[in-house]
């Protein structure tokens, strides 16, 4: 049996964030109540018969402004449907605002074992600025609470917000790295077309966001912390195994609106429209993929260039036939100063994380 | 046999050949429309305004490059004429195929507007047509005008050009007001023409175009002798020899006739499959019953300015050659060798008429034959007289001999004339010395229009001169000029390297005074071209090997999709994919890449 891991999309807040384009947002208990049902029927008509699920993710939107039944409800109709590895990683999507001790408990005996709680930034008139719930306090509270329940406790940072200082910076990091948390994300903004931040004419400094990650980047590792992949960085055996599974090109299924699905070679896509998905449309995308073909080999150096980990060069020759080593020596010489050839794989040094895009266009064009 | 030749001879007659000379904006196409709608050649349904340009871009500029020939039949007391229009082009660059309209006519109408008076760039066509024995007959348009001043342009017509005007028509083509009266003077002064149609064939090759049907399809007017199909007919500067398919008028569309007889303009299609088997100026002749003597005055036209040609989608290469083919086939003003550069790949070294004929060249390849094209800065012919006593032209700078291998440098200049109301002379004035010009003369034509004389390199009217003269003139000055000579000059060459290596596509030969002033300008404006890279790529601009300017693009730092949310790989994949298509749209030069709109983008730069 394979593994799989599991994405569960609740597009619920309790508001929306000014820089936010994702499926997202304020909704009646009615609409969630019949979201739910939609969603365990979506579960119920997919056949896990050769499955077993190594990981469930819960993302939003902000999975912990639903009631924490909801959660241990879908798990319970999971474990019915499926079996599990012996040691699944159950992660949870919080914000500050919505989480609390009763819901840790419930999320606790139904199995979650990571939470992922997102700061953004431990300066309160930014947090105002951004359209954040919660100020700095709250997620302290909130973590003092979640640690007594969990020991994987991830939490993520925002890079380049309107008028964020390194001073911001290193005070958040410091803030989750003093409180020696297992994982910490480290995402840059991204102005994306329609939301408010863009309707303010607010232009990221690119260089600047470049500075900022190069900051954190740097306190993380003397923290201890390992870059795993470009965005997230984490202590020794604490990486999210759900994330990985993207990089790795592994198996994942995503219920709910707009989740995203790789199964049996085929990328799928559920629709983000709540009228079409109450109405019985689920997949408005599906895409295969030759596992042979170009674009599962561009896919493989695409995704793998994203981890510290690199791109294995013999398998992907072996499942290929591409000889990247041969057929791209002139590029990868020229690029000397940004990856790294060592016990057969293909690295991005540290100088080449943030401009991976360019460097992976050269290797796969 | 004897009746064929009453009739014939009877028929030529009645045939007048005219072209129509007149200022680029004193209203030609307009009268040509009013000729053709006043003689019926088409209904007023089909009548679109100015016919004869019928290029889209000729409508567009209001301009004339193409010679398209209209036969138009006017009855006069009785009689039955046959009115050919020959076409000419309005501008400078096309001096060489006025002069080759106008031998195939015997007539010209000057058209002069009313109020505007006559136009010193119309003269040297006047005066061509006087060279060439042509009749004139002085027009007075736009008499519709309030500001007209019919009788004072009369005048100036008699006093200026220096003929007869007491009866020249005074007409409003706008309004269609006295047409008939230009079309009586055609008929009772425009001598007919004088051929013999029983000589040999004997046809002047006015122009030619392509037809995808027809081939090359020559634009005759028939001086001796009578063609038709089934001709054997030959090309007498290249010996060639063809069966006529077919011959015609231009009505004002192409219509098949029987024949073409002596003092008619028309076409003659002979399945011949390329454009430079026509050459403008050749002779048609019978193979079997050949003329003794070509049409006089067939040259080789000479090209003035070069800019390399290159495909931006370099796999575009062989359209951009048959494109050209094609347009040779009608231009035969067009030069082009193929060139290979380091930064562009594979093209072409164009050479044309001039800075217009450049742009009309240029835009008919990306508009009819759907090209992208990136194109190098314009340059001219230089004589670089070597100190071995050898003389060499060079037309591309990447050609230019080393210093020390070099004694002096020739540049081509030119008599301009520039034709200004005097409140910008003072600007002007400072563009002029600002380009190396040498005044001459200055000369007030009236009180509102002034004509300045210099004489000035090529090499500096060919760059953003004639911007500099519009903005400084708020677009009321006006260019007129012609190759005077080869001086001396202190010419040298300007190389820009991009990561340390010379850019062939972007060297420019250039004055030494200005050579600094251009390096800067140019190594300034590619940093705010050239995108930031993975690398830190130095801009440098030297001469001989002197760095006289230096910037710094820097390195690009971030580049990256940090979040892939919830496993959404196809949305990154297609940020990807849409990088690598911009990335097939760069040249890629050492590691360094430069996109394509680098190239134009320093063609017009500011010096200071």
């Amino acid at each position: 049996m394979n593994k799989i891991g599991i994405y569960i999309h609740v597009p619920f807040c309790n508001g929306k964030c000014n820089y936010c384009d994702f499926v997202s947002g304020v909704y009646s208990d009615e609409i969630k109540a019949e979201y739910f049902d939609k969603l365990s029927a979506e579960i119920n008509d997919f056949d896990f018969s050769d499955y077993m699920i190594d990981s469930v993710y819960f993302g939003g939107g902000t999975p912990s402004s639903v009631s924490a039944e909801k959660i241990a409800d879908i798990l319970d109709l999971l474990h019915k449907k499926s079996a599990f590895v012996d040691d699944p990683e159950i992660t949870v999507e919080c914000n500050p605002e919505s989480l609390s001790s009763e819901k840790c408990a419930v999320y606790k005996s139904s199995g979650v074992n990571r939470l992922s709680i997102g700061l953004q930034t431990a300066t309160d008139s930014l947090l105002r600025k951004i359209g954040r719930l919660h100020l700095v306090q709250d997620f302290i509270t909130v973590l003092d609470q979640a640690e007594k329940y969990f020991d994987n406790i991830s939490a993520d940072l925002m890079l380049g917000i309107p008028e964020q200082t390194p001073v911001d910076v290193k005070r958040a990091v410091n803030l989750l790295a003093g409180r020696n948390l297992k994982h910490i994300s480290a995402y840059s903004l991204k102005v994306e077309e329609g939301t408010p931040l863009a309707a303010s004419g607010f232009t990221p400094d690119e260089d600047y966001s470049a500075d900022l990650y190069e900051i954190v980047s740097q306190m993380l590792f003397d923290y201890g912390y390992k870059r795993y992949e470009v965005s997230n960085f984490a202590f020794g055996g604490y990486e999210c195994r759900h994330n990985l599974r993207y990089w790795k090109r592994g198996e994942y299924k995503g219920f709910g609106l707009a989740a995203h699905s790789f199964v049996k070679n085929e990328r799928l896509a559920n629709t983000a429209d709540f009228t079409e998905y109450f109405s019985g449309t689920r997949q408005v995308f599906s895409q295969y993929i030759d596992p042979k073909g170009k674009d599962a080999a561009d896919e493989t150096l695409m995704l793998a260039l994203r981890t510290s980990n690199g791109l294995d060069l013999k398998e992907y020759k072996s499942s290929f036939g591409i000889d990247l080593i041969e057929e791209k020596a002139e590029q990868i010489e020229l690029l000397k100063d940004f990856v790294e050839i060592s016990n057969g794989r293909l690295r991005l040094k540290d100088s080449g994380f943030y401009v991976m895009n360019d460097i992976i266009v050269r290797l796969t064009v | 046999m004897g009746k064929n030749y009453i009739i014939l001879s009877m028929k030529e007659k009645q045939i007048r050949n005219f072209c129509i000379i007149a200022h680029i904006d004193h209203g030609k196409s307009t009268l040509a429309d009013r000729l053709i709608e006043k003689t019926q050649t088409v209904s007023s349904r089909e009548l679109q305004d100015q016919i004869l340009d019928s290029m889209d871009l000729e409508r567009e500029r209001g301009i004339t490059i193409k010679l398209t020939p209209v036969r138009m039949y006017y009855t006069k007391d009785g009689t039955e004429y046959e009115l050919n229009l020959i076409d000419t082009p309005g501008h400078v660059d096309f001096t060489f195929e006025v002069s080759r309209s106008l031998r195939a006519c015997e007539g010209a109408v000057l058209v002069v507007d009313a109020a505007q008076g006559v136009e010193a760039q119309t003269l040297a066509n006047v005066y061509l047509a006087i060279d060439n024995n042509l009749e004139i007959l002085p027009v007075i348009n736009k008499i519709d005008l309030p500001s007209a001043r019919p009788e004072e342009v009369r005048k100036e017509i008699e006093d200026i050009v220096g003929i007869d005007a007491s009866d020249a028509p005074l007409v409003s083509a706008k309004e269609g007001i006295n047409i008939e009266q230009i079309l009586d003077q055609i008929v009772d002064k425009v001598p007919p023409p004088n051929g013999d149609v029983n000589a040999p064939l004997k046809c002047l090759i006015f122009d030619s175009y392509y037809d995808n049907y027809k081939g090359a399809v020559c634009l005759v007017r028939v001086l001796d002798g009578e063609v038709k199909a089934g001709t054997r007919i030959k090309m007498m500067a290249s010996d060639r020899v063809y069966d006529c398919v077919e011959v015609g008028i231009f009505n004002p569309k192409p219509t098949p006739t029987k024949s073409l007889c002596a003092g008619d303009v028309g076409y003659i299609a002979a399945s011949i499959k390329a454009i430079a088997e026509t050459a403008p100026g050749d002779t048609v002749t019978d193979a079997d019953d050949p003329t003794a003597e070509p049409c006089e005055g067939y040259k080789e036209v000479q090209p003035v300015v070069f800019s390399g040609v290159f495909p931006v989608d370099g796999s575009r290469y062989n359209d951009l050659k048959d494109a050209l083919e094609r347009l040779k086939l009608s231009d035969a003003a067009l030069f082009y060798e193929p060139e290979v550069s380091a930064a562009l790949g594979f093209g072409f070294r164009c050479g044309f008429l001039g800075l217009l004929h450049m742009e009309i060249i240029q835009e008919r390849l990306e508009r009819e034959y759907n090209l992208d094209l990136i194109t190098t800065a314009p340059g001219v012919t230089y004589k670089v007289h070597k100190t071995n006593g050898e003389v060499v032209t060079v037309t591309n700078p990447c050609n230019l001999p080393p210093a020390t291998v070099t004694a002096y440098i020739e540049e081509p200049v030119v008599s301009a004339e520039i034709f200004t109301p005097p409140e910008y002379i003072g600007s002007i004035m400072e563009l002029c010395q600002d380009k190396r010009g040498v005044f001459s003369d200055m000369q007030y034509l009236d009180s509102n229009r002034v004509k300045m004389k210099y004489t000035m390199p090529l090499s500096e009217i060919v760059f953003d001169f004639f911007d500099g003269l519009k903005s400084r003139s708020r677009g009321y000055a006006s260019l007129d000029y012609e190759l005077s000579g080869y001086e001396k000059s202190d010419m040298v060459k300007l190389d820009v390297m991009l990561n340390g290596e010379v850019c062939d596509a972007l060297s420019l030969i250039i004055h030494r005074d200005k050579a600094q002033a251009r390096g800067r300008a140019l190594a300034e404006k590619l940093k705010e071209v050239i995108p930031r890279q993975l690398f830190e790529i130095p801009i440098q601009a030297a001469i001989g090997g002197k760095i006289i300017a230096r910037e710094t693009v820097k390195a690009m730092r971030k580049d990256v999709l940090a979040k892939c949310y919830g496993g959404d790989v196809t949305r990154k994949k297609k940020l990807l994919e849409k990088q690598k298509e911009g990335k097939k749209r760069m040249r890629q030069f050492g590691s360094v890449e430069i996109p394509s709109e680098a190239f134009m983008s320093i063609l017009k730069l500011d010096d200071k």
